[in-house]
C-alpha cells in the first residue's frame, strides 16, 4: 500500500486514466473512492488514473507506513490526514521520525499509532506533539522502553483525548501526573502493566481528569485507595482491572458509592475480590452492561446471583470463567439475564449439557458462547444451543470430545450468522465440515488437532466459505496439496493459515497457496517435504506475508532465503530454526528485508560464526526481538552485541539440545 | 538540690582557676588560686562558704540542655525556702567574707601588675590576655560568692519580689558558670574595683539588690564594650519587629495574659555556652546533669552513693508555682520583653534554639548541599536526612522530600506539575555539558528545526529520494559482491525497488553490481 509502488506501477501504466474519469472533479472523485472499502481496490484505482491518486491525495484520511524511508514524502503527499498509523514502520526511530514531521503539514491528524514502535523516543514525540496541533489520540502501548519522559512528552498535547501507554514499564506516578495535568481533557486512558504507578498518581488523575470515561487499571499494584479516588469521577463507563491483587471487596465497596455511571468492569483474576465485593458494586451502579470476573470470585454466592437479576435490562456481557459453575446456577443466571448477549465460561468445571440448556432456553439473543474447555458437553448441549441461539455467531468447543458433526450439523443449519467456531481438539471430521460448509458467513475456524480431516473435508470449506479470514489447521496431518489447491481456489481473503505438522503438504501445495495474497500469517512448522522452490511461490504470490515460521523445515535451504530476501518484502517475523541455512544466505536475507524485526534462529548448525556476525551487523538497526542459542553469546563479538542492544534489540538466549524430530 | 547548687558553685570558681593556671602559669596570683582550688575542691569538708541559701540562685543557672522546662521557677521548689532564720550562721558568713577579702586582693595584685606592665610588648599581649581572663573570672567568684552570702542573710525573701525586678534578674544570671569563657574574653580589663556591698551594714534585702543592680549598671557603663551583638541592651537599638516564624520555640499559640507568668531573661553569653555543668574537682563541662554526675564516680566513692547519683527530684507543690516564660535578649526581637507584641518563650531550650536561630551566624553549612546553612546543629542534622535524596520538584521550583506530598501541591494548584529530572537538565544546560549524543540529539531537536545529519537518508535533504543509499554505513570494510553476484539467480521483479538491498555495502566504483538494477533482467 505504500505509496512508492504506486509510483511503481503508475510507471508501467501511465496515461491509463483521463478521459471520462479525468472530467469529474476531485470532490467526486474522493467521493467514489470512500465507497471503496477495500484497499486493495482502492490501490488499483489509484494506480490506474491520475485523477483517482490526484482525488486520494487529497481526501485520504488514513495512513499505515510500513518503512521508514518514504514516510517523509507521503507525509507531504497527503495533507487531509486523519489517522496516522507508525506503528509498522520500520526502524523508525527518533531522527527520522522528526525528520519526516518536520516538513509536513500535520493539522489535520487526530490519531497517532506509535504501537509497539520501540525506536522513538521523548524527542520524536515531542516533535510529533509539536506538528500535531489537533492530536486527540495516541497509542503508546508495548513500547516497553517508554518512561515519564515519554509521557512528559506527551502530556504537551493538551487536546488528548485518548492515550494508551500498556507496558510503557517505565512509566511512573511522575510520567502518570505529567498527563494528568497536561492534558485535563483525557477520556480514555490505559495505564496497564505500568507496575510503577501507585495510589497518588492514580488519585492525582482522577483529580486531573474529570471527564475520563473508560480506565484500565490491570496488573497494577494499586490498593482500594485508588478504586476510592476513581469513585469520585462522574463519568466512568469502562473499568478494567485485572490481576490487581491488591484490591478486594473493601475497594469495590467504596467503588459503589460514586456516580451511577460504570458500563462495564472487569475484575478478572483479582484474587481477594469475592461475590460480595461485586454484589455490592451492583448495588452502586445498577446499568452495568459488561462484568467480567473470570478466576477472581471464588465460588459464585447467592447474593451476587440475586443482584445480578436486577442488572436483568442492561447486562450484555458476563464472563465467569474458571469457576466451579453447577446446572442450577446456570438455569438461575439465564433466568436473571435475559439480554445476555456474550457467556464466557471457559474452563469452568461442572457444566453440563442440562445447565447449557436452562441457560440458554432464556437467553435468545446470546452471540458468543465460549465453552473452551467444558469437556463435559455433548451434541445435546450443541442442539439446544442451535434451537435457541439463531443470532449465535461465535461457539468455542475446544476440547469438547464428544460433539460430533450431529450436533454441528444442527448448529450449522439453525445459526447461519456463524462467524467463529473453534473446534481444536474436538475430534470432528469431514462430515461435521461439510455441514459446516453451510455457514457462508464463517470468517475463523479452527480446526487443530482434528486429525480425522483430510483434502475432502476442506474441499468442503473451500467451496462455500469464500470469507474466511483465519483457518487453523494444526496438525491436521492427512491434508494433501490437494486439499490446499481446493481451499486456496476458494478462500481467497484467508490472512492467518497454521499448517504445522502437516507432513503431507510438498512444494506443489505451497505453490497453491501463492494465490492468496491476502495471507499475512503462515506457519509452516515442521513440513518436512517443502523446499526452496515452494517458499519462494509463497514469497512471490504472498506480497503481504508479515510472519512466516519455518521452524524445522529441514529442507528448506539458502534458496527459500533468498526468495525471501527477494520477494516477501514486508515480511516482519521470521523463524528459521533448525533449517539447514547458511551464513550467505542469511546474510542476504538480513541485509534485504527492510521490515524484518523478530527473527527466531535457533540451532542453525550450518552458519558459521562470521556469518552470524555479519548477517547481524547488517539488520542491526531493524532487528527488535532475536532468539539464539545461548551458546553465541560468548562467541559473537561484545560490540556487535552491544550495538543490537543500542539499537533497542532485545535477545533471548536459549539453551536447548540439538534433537532433530522427526515429523508428529 | 542543694548539692548539685553547691558543685555547680565549686565548678565555677575551680573553672576559673584551672583556666589560669592553664594559660598563665609563672603568675603569683595562680599560686593564690591553685590554694583556692585545693580549699574549694578538699572532698569532705564541710563548706562553711556554701550557705543553705545559695541553692535557689545558682540552681537557676544551671540550665539544663534539655529538660529546660523542668527548672521552672527555682524559687519555689526548694525547701530550704522554709527554713527559719535560725539556721543564719553568722560564723559561715565571717568565713565567706574573710575569702572574699583574700580573693579581692588578689585581684587587685594581679591588676596592680597588669598596669605596671604598661604599654603591651610583642610577647606580652598573650600573657596580657591570660591575665585579664583571670580577672574576670575570679570577679565573677567574688560576685557569686558575694549573692550567695547576701542571700543566706535574706531567708525570707520573696520570689515575686525579686522576679518583678528584672535587673536582679539578669544580674544574678550574670555570673553564672555559663557566662565564664564568653564574659571573660570580652571584657577588657579595665582598672576598676568591685564595689563589695557590706554585708554587716546591709540589713534590708531591697537595699543589697539595688546596691547590686548599681552595680550592674556601673559596670556596664564603665565597660562600654563595643559589643556590635547588642546584647546587652546597652546600644540604642531601634525597636523593630523582628517577627520570625518559629513555631517550635514555644510559646506561640497560648495566650497567657501578660502578668500571669514571671519572665526570665537569660544574657547572650548564657544562651551560647556549650556547658551548663561543670565538674568542681577538675572543671570539665557537661551538658547535662547526669552526665556529670557520671563523670564525678571518678572522683571518689562520696560521689557513688546512691544519694549522690540520684536524680535531683523537684519537690511536689507544683500547684502554687508560678508559670514561667522567657525573654529573648534581643532587643526588638518579637520575643523580647519589650517589645509591645512581647511573646514569650516557653523553656530555656526555646530560648536557646530561637537566640541561634533569629540572632547568631548559621555556620553550620550542609556538606551535602553546600547551600543550606543552619545555627542549630539539630536543624542541620535533620536536613541531611532529607538532603539530596529524592528531591521531588514542582515546575513551580518548589521542592517536596515526599512524593505524596508534591501531588498533593500539584492537585492543589491549577496549572502545577511535577518536573522530571530531565526539567531541571535542561533548565541547567547552560551550565551542564551535554551527556554524551542523548544530549546532542536533544539540542538539535531543539534548535536545528529537526535536521540530521548523517543520521540517516530520509532527511529533508534528501526528500528528492535520488539519494537512496543508507549511509550509515554497516559493514563498509567487508565486501562480499563476487559471492552473491554468483548465486543471485532469481530474476528481479519487473518493477524496481527504490531501496537498494545491499545499502549498507559501499557503492563505489564497480564495488557491488548486485544492488544494482542492471543488466540480469
Amino acid at each position: 500500500m505504500s505509496e512508492e509502488e504506486a509510483q511503481r506501477y503508475g510507471g508501467s501504466a501511465g496515461g491509463g486514466g483521463g478521459g471520462g474519469i479525468g472530467a469529474l472533479s476531485v470532490d467526486l472523485l474522493g467521493q467514489v473512492l470512500d465507497r471503496v472499502p477495500e484497499p486493495r481496490d482502492r490501490k488499483a484505482c489509484r494506480l490506474v488514473s491520475r485523477a483517482f491518486a490526484r482525488a486520494e491525495a487529497a481526501h485520504r484520511r488514513a495512513l499505515r507506513v510500513l518503512r521508514r524511508e518514504p514516510l517523509p514524502r507521503l507525509l507531504r503527499a497527503f495533507p487531509a490526514l486523519d489517522r496516522l498509523d507508525l506503528s509498522a514502520c520500520a526502524s523508525l526511530d527518533d531522527a527520522s521520525l522528526a525528520a519526516a514531521l518536520a516538513g509536513a503539514d500535520l493539522g489535520t491528524v487526530r490519531q497517532v499509532c506509535l504501537a509497539r514502535a520501540s525506536g522513538v523516543g521523548w524527542r520524536g514525540l515531542d516533535a510529533l506533539v509539536a506538528a500535531c496541533p489537533r492530536l486527540e489520540a495516541v497509542d503508546l502501548s508495548h513500547c516497553v522502553g517508554a518512561g515519564d519522559r515519554e509521557a512528559a512528552a506527551l502530556a504537551a498535547a493538551a487536546g488528548l483525548r485518548e492515550l494508551n501507554l500498556e507496558k510503557c514499564l517505565g512509566v511512573t506516578d511522575m510520567g502518570l501526573a505529567k498527563v494528568a495535568v497536561g492534558c485535563p481533557r483525557l477520556q480514555k486512558l490505559s495505564f496497564k502493566w505500568c507496575r510503577e504507578i501507585s495510589d497518588i498518581g492514580v488519585d492525582l488523575l482522577a483529580k486531573k481528569c474529570r471527564e475520563l470515561r473508560s480506565l484500565d487499571i490491570s496488573y497494577l499494584k494499586v490498593s482500594n485507595e485508588s478504586l476510592r479516588s476513581i469513585s469520585t469521577l462522574e463519568k466512568l463507563e469502562d473499568l478494567a482491572m485485572v490481576c490487581c491483587p491488591c484490591i478486594d471487596d473493601e475497594g469495590l465497596k467504596l467503588l459503589s458509592t460514586g456516580s451511577n455511571s460504570l458500563q462495564s468492569v472487569d475484575v478478572s483474576r483479582c484474587n481477594h475480590v469475592t461475590s460480595e465485593g461485586l454484589a455490592s458494586l451492583i448495588d452502586g451502579h445498577n446499568s452495568l452492561q459488561k462484568i467480567s470476573a473470570a478466576d477472581s470470585l471464588h465460588e459464585i454466592g447467592q447474593c451476587f446471583l440475586s443482584k445480578l437479576a436486577t442488572l436483568k435490562a442492561t447486562l450484555t456481557v458476563l464472563r465467569l470463567d474458571g469457576f466451579e459453575v453447577s446446572s442450577s446456577l446456570l438455569s438461575a443466571i439465564g433466568e436473571s439475564c435475559n439480554n445476555l448477549v456474550e457467556i464466557g465460561l471457559s474452563k469452568c468445571n461442572g457444566v453440563t449439557d442440562e445447565g447449557i440448556s436452562s441457560l440458554v432456553v432464556r437467553c435468545s439473543y446470546l452471540r458468543t458462547i465460549d465453552l473452551t474447555c467444558c469437556n463435559l458437553l455433548t451434541n445435546n448441549a450443541l442442539e439446544s444451543i442451535a434451537d435457541n441461539c439463531k443470532m449465535l455467531e461465535c461457539l468455542r468447543l475446544e476440547s469438547s470430545t464428544s460433539v460430533s458433526e450431529k450436533g454441528l450439523e444442527r448448529i450449522a443449519t439453525c445459526c447461519p450468522n456463524l462467524k467463529e467456531i473453534d473446534l481444536t481438539d474436538c475430534g470432528v471430521n469431514d462430515a461435521a465440515l461439510q455441514h459446516l460448509a453451510k455457514c457462508s458467513e464463517l470468517l475463523i475456524l479452527k480446526l487443530g488437532l482434528c486429525s480425522s480431516i483430510s483434502d475432502k473435508g476442506l474441499r468442503f470449506i473451500g467451496s462455500n466459505c469464500g470469507k474466511i479470514v483465519e483457518l487453523d489447521l494444526y496438525r491436521c496431518s492427512s491434508i494433501t496439496d490437494d486439499g490446499l489447491a481446493a481451499l486456496a481456489d476458494g478462500c481467497k481473503k484467508i490472512k492467518l493459515l497454521n499448517l504445522c505438522y502437516c507432513n503431507k503438504i510438498t512444494d506443489s501445495g505451497l505453490s497453491h497457496l501463492g494465490s492468496l495474497e491476502e495471507l499475512t500469517n503462515l506457519e509452516l512448522r515442521c513440513l518436512v517435504r517443502i523446499t526452496g522452490i515452494g517458499i519462494s511461490s509463497v514469497a512471490i504470490g504472498c506480497k503481504n506475508l508479515i510472519e512466516l515460521d519455518l521452524k524445522r523445515c529441514y529442507s528448506v535451504d539458502d534458496s527459500g532465503l533468498w526468495a525471501l530476501a527477494r520477494y516477501a518484502l514486508n515480511l516482519r517475523q521470521l523463524t528459521i530454526s533448525y533449517c539447514p541455512v547458511t551464513g550467505l544466505g542469511l546474510c542476504h536475507l538480513l541485509s534485504s528485508l527492510r521490515c524484518l524485526q523478530d527473527m527466531k534462529m535457533v540451532h542453525l548448525s550450518w552458519v558459521s560464526i562470521e556469518g552470524f556476525e555479519m548477517a547481524l551487523r547488517a539488520a542491526c538497526g531493524r532487528l527488535k526481538k532475536l532468539k539464539m542459542l545461548s551458546g553465541l553469546k560468548s562467541i559473537l563479538s561484545p560490540e556487535l552485541l552491544q550495538l543490537l542492544q543500542a539499537c533497542g534489540c532485545r535477545i533471548r538466549w536459549v539453551n536447548k539440545p540439538l534433537v532433530y524430530k522427526d515429523a508428529i | 538540690m542543694r548539692r548539685s547548687s553547691e558543685i555547680s558553685m565549686k565548678a565555677s570558681s575551680s573553672m576559673a582557676s584551672e583556666a589560669s593556671r592553664n594559660t598563665d602559669p609563672g603568675q603569683q596570683g595562680v599560686r593564690y588560686n591553685s590554694m583556692d582550688l585545693s580549699y574549694f575542691a578538699r572532698p569532705g569538708q564541710s563548706i562553711p562558704s556554701c550557705p543553705p541559701f545559695f541553692a535557689p540562685q545558682s540552681s537557676s543557672f544551671c540550665v539544663p540542655d534539655e529538660s529546660g522546662a523542668k527548672v521552672g521557677n527555682p524559687f519555689e521548689s526548694d525547701p530550704s525556702l522554709n527554713t527559719p532564720i535560725s539556721d543564719w550562721d553568722p560564723q559561715a558568713i565571717l568565713s565567706n567574707l574573710t575569702f572574699l577579702e583574700q580573693k579581692i586582693k588578689q585581684v587587685k595584685d594581679i591588676v596592680q601588675s597588669m598596669s605596671n606592665l604598661g604599654s603591651p610588648v610583642v610577647g606580652g599581649s598573650c600573657e596580657l590576655a591570660a591575665k585579664q581572663q583571670l580577672v574576670t573570672a575570679d570577679l565573677t567568684s567574688i560576685i557569686i560568692q558575694l549573692i550567695s552570702t547576701a542571700g543566706s542573710m535574706l531567708p525570707s525573701m520573696k520570689s515575686p519580689l525579686l522576679s518583678s525586678n528584672p535587673a536582679v534578674r539578669q544580674l544574678n544570671t550574670y555570673g553564672s558558670p555559663m557566662g565564664f569563657g564568653s564574659v571573660g574574653n570580652q571584657r577588657p580589663s579595665t582598672n576598676r574595683e568591685v564595689t563589695v556591698p557590706d554585708m554587716t551594714k546591709t540589713s534590708d534585702y531591697e537595699e543589697l539588690m539595688s546596691t547590686i543592680t548599681t552595680t550592674h549598671d556601673e559596670k556596664d557603663d564603665l565597660i562600654k564594650c563595643p559589643n556590635p551583638c547588642g546584647g546587652d541592651g546597652s546600644e540604642p537599638i531601634p525597636m523593630e519587629d523582628h517577627d520570625v516564624k518559629e513555631s517550635d520555640d514555644g510559646g506561640e499559640g497560648e495566650n497567657l495574659p501578660p502578668g500571669s507568668y514571671v519572665v526570665l531573661q537569660l544574657e547572650k553569653e548564657e544562651i551560647l555556652a556549650p556547658h551548663t555543668h561543670f565538674c568542681v574537682i577538675c572543671g570539665k563541662g557537661f551538658k547535662r546533669d547526669a552526665n556529670l554526675r557520671m563523670h564525678m564516680r571518678g572522683h571518689g566513692d562520696e560521689y557513688k552513693t546512691p544519694a549522690a547519683l540520684a536524680k535531683p527530684t523537684r519537690d511536689s507543690g507544683l500547684d502554687h508555682t508560678p508559670v514561667t516564660r522567657y525573654s529573648c535578649p534581643f532587643v526588638g526581637c518579637k520575643r523580647n520583653k519589650e517589645h509591645r507584641k512581647f511573646q514569650p518563650l516557653k523553656t530555656i531550650l526555646c530560648v536557646k534554639n530561637h537566640y541561634k536561630r533569629s540572632h547568631c551566624d548559621k555556620s553550620y553549612t550542609c556538606s551535602r548541599c553546600n547551600t543550606k546553612k543552619f545555627s542549630v546543629i539539630a536543624d542541620l542534622k535533620t536536613h541531611e536526612k532529607h538532603c539530596g535524596r529524592d528531591k521531588w520538584l514542582c515546575s513551580c521550583g518548589t521542592t517536596f522530600s515526599r512524593k505524596d506530598k508534591l501531588f498533593g501541591h500539584v492537585a492543589l494548584f491549577q496549572g502545577h506539575t511535577p518536573a522530571l529530572h530531565m526539567d531541571d537538565i535542561k533548565a541547567t544546560g547552560a551550565s551542564e555539558q551535554p551527556q554524551g549524543s542523548e544530549a546532542v540529539m536533544d539540542d538539535m531537536v531543539g534548535s536545528a528545526g529537526y535536521n540530521f545529519p548523517g543520521s540517516t537518508s530520509d532527511g529533508i535533504q534528501n526528500l528528492d529520494m535520488k539519494v537512496a543509499e543508507d549511509t550509515r554505513g554497516y559493514f563498509s570494510p567487508l565486501n562480499f559482491d563476487p559471492c552473491f553476484g554468483a548465486l543471485d539467480d532469481f530474476t528481479r521483479p519487473g518493477f524496481d525497488i527504490s531501496e537498494d538491498p545491499f545499502s549498507f555495502l559501499p557503492s563505489g566504483p564497480g564495488s557491488c553490481s548486485f544492488g544494482q538494477p542492471s543488466g540480469e533482467s
